[in-house]
C-alpha cells in the first residue's frame, strides 16, 4: 500500500501537456447587449436622418423654393417599399397578378422621364 | 448526486483543473495532439453554450463527454489515416525527459480501460467511485483496473522510479 502511494507520487511528478487556452465562446447571453446597442444606434441614426430630411423639405417649401429634383424613383421607393414577399408568393402561386406587380415595381424603381423635374429630362435638355 | 447547472466560471475552473488530463485521455483516441485538443475544446465550448444540468460528478461527466466526442469523430473520419504523434505527452518537474518518454510509452501500451483509470485517478485526482461513474462500471471493477494498470506501469518504469530504499 505504501509502495502504491510512493509510485502514485512518482507518477504525479509528470505533468501532462496543457491544452491551448479555451477559445472565447460567442454565447448569445454575452453578445446580446452589443446587438441591442447596435440596433438602437442604427434606429437612432435612421430616425435623426429622417427627421433632418423632412425638416429640410418643410423649410424649403415654407421658403417657396422648389423641391429638389427627383433623380430616380428611389424616394418613392422609400415611401412605398417593394414587397418581395407578395411578389415571391405571386410567382410561386403562378398568379396572373405577378406580371402586373412586376410592371408596377419596375415603374416605381426605374428612373422616370415623364415628370417635368426628372433628371433624365433635365439632362436631355442640356 | 443532485443535479447541478454549471456556470461559466465553473466551466473555466473545470478546464483549468482537468484540461491537461482530459487532453492526455483524448490522445488515447485521437490521431494527433491537435485532434485531441479539438475534442477537449469542443466539449468545453458546448458546455459554455448549452450549460446542461449535470447529474454526476463534473469530472466524470467531462470524461464521458470527451469519450463520446472521440467515438463520434472516429466514426465520421474512419477513412482518414492517422498522422504519427510526435508531441511529448508529459513534462517532468525535474526535467527528466527520458522518464517522461518511458511513461508515455508505458501508458500507450496499457489497455484503454486501464489507461483511463490511471489518467482519471492520477492526473484528475478523481476517486475510484468517480472513475467507476465516468467509465460506467462497478467501483470494484474500476479499482481492479486501476491496480492492474499501476502494477504494469511500476514494472515498466522500475528503472526510472527508484522507489526502493
Amino acid at each position: 500500500m505504501n509502495d502504491d502511494r510512493k509510485f502514485e507520487a512518482f507518477l504525479r511528478e509528470f505533468e501532462p501537456r496543457s491544452p491551448r487556452p479555451l477559445p472565447q465562446a460567442k454565447t448569445l447571453s454575452r453578445s446580446w447587449p452589443r446587438l441591442a446597442a447596435a440596433a438602437a444606434l442604427i434606429l437612432a441614426v435612421g430616425g435623426v436622418s429622417l427627421w433632418i430630411g423632412r425638416h429640410h423639405i418643410q423649410t424649403n417649401q415654407r421658403d417657396g423654393q422648389p423641391p429638389a429634383l427627383s433623380v430616380t424613383g428611389a424616394a418613392a421607393n422609400q415611401q412605398q417599399p417593394i414587397s418581395t414577399i407578395s411578389l415571391t408568393r405571386a410567382a410561386l402561386e403562378g398568379s396572373p397578378d405577378f406580371d402586373r406587380e412586376l410592371d408596377d415595381m419596375s415603374r416605381r424603381s426605374l428612373p422616370r422621364f415623364d415628370r417635368k423635374d426628372s433628371m433624365l429630362r433635365v439632362l436631355a435638355k442640356e | 448526486m443532485p443535479e447541478q447547472k454549471l456556470s461559466a466560471n465553473d466551466v473555466k475552473q473545470l478546464y483549468d483543473r482537468h484540461g491537461a488530463a482530459l487532453l492526455l485521455f483524448a490522445r488515447g483516441f485521437a490521431a494527433d495532439v491537435s485532434a485531441a485538443e479539438d475534442l477537449v475544446h469542443g466539449v468545453f465550448l458546448n458546455l459554455l453554450r448549452t450549460r446542461p444540468n449535470v447529474r454526476e460528478a463534473p469530472a466524470a461527466y467531462l470524461y464521458r463527454a470527451v469519450k463520446n466526442a472521440a467515438l463520434n469523430a472516429q466514426r465520421n473520419h474512419s477513412r482518414e489515416a492517422p498522422l504519427p504523434d510526435h508531441e511529448a505527452w508529459f513534462t517532468h518537474r525535474g526535467g527528466d525527459r527520458e522518464s517522461a518518454l518511458a511513461l508515455q510509452s508505458a501508458l500507450a501500451e496499457l489497455p484503454a480501460e486501464q489507461r483511463e483509470a490511471v489518467v482519471m485517478r492520477i492526473w484528475s485526482g478523481m476517486t475510484l467511485e468517480e472513475v467507476a461513474e465516468a467509465t460506467g462500471v462497478p467501483p470494484n471493477t474500476a479499482a481492479s483496473r486501476y491496480r492492474y494498470a499501476l502494477g504494469k506501469l511500476r514494472e515498466i518504469l522500475k528503472p526510472h522510479a527508484k522507489l526502493e530504499g
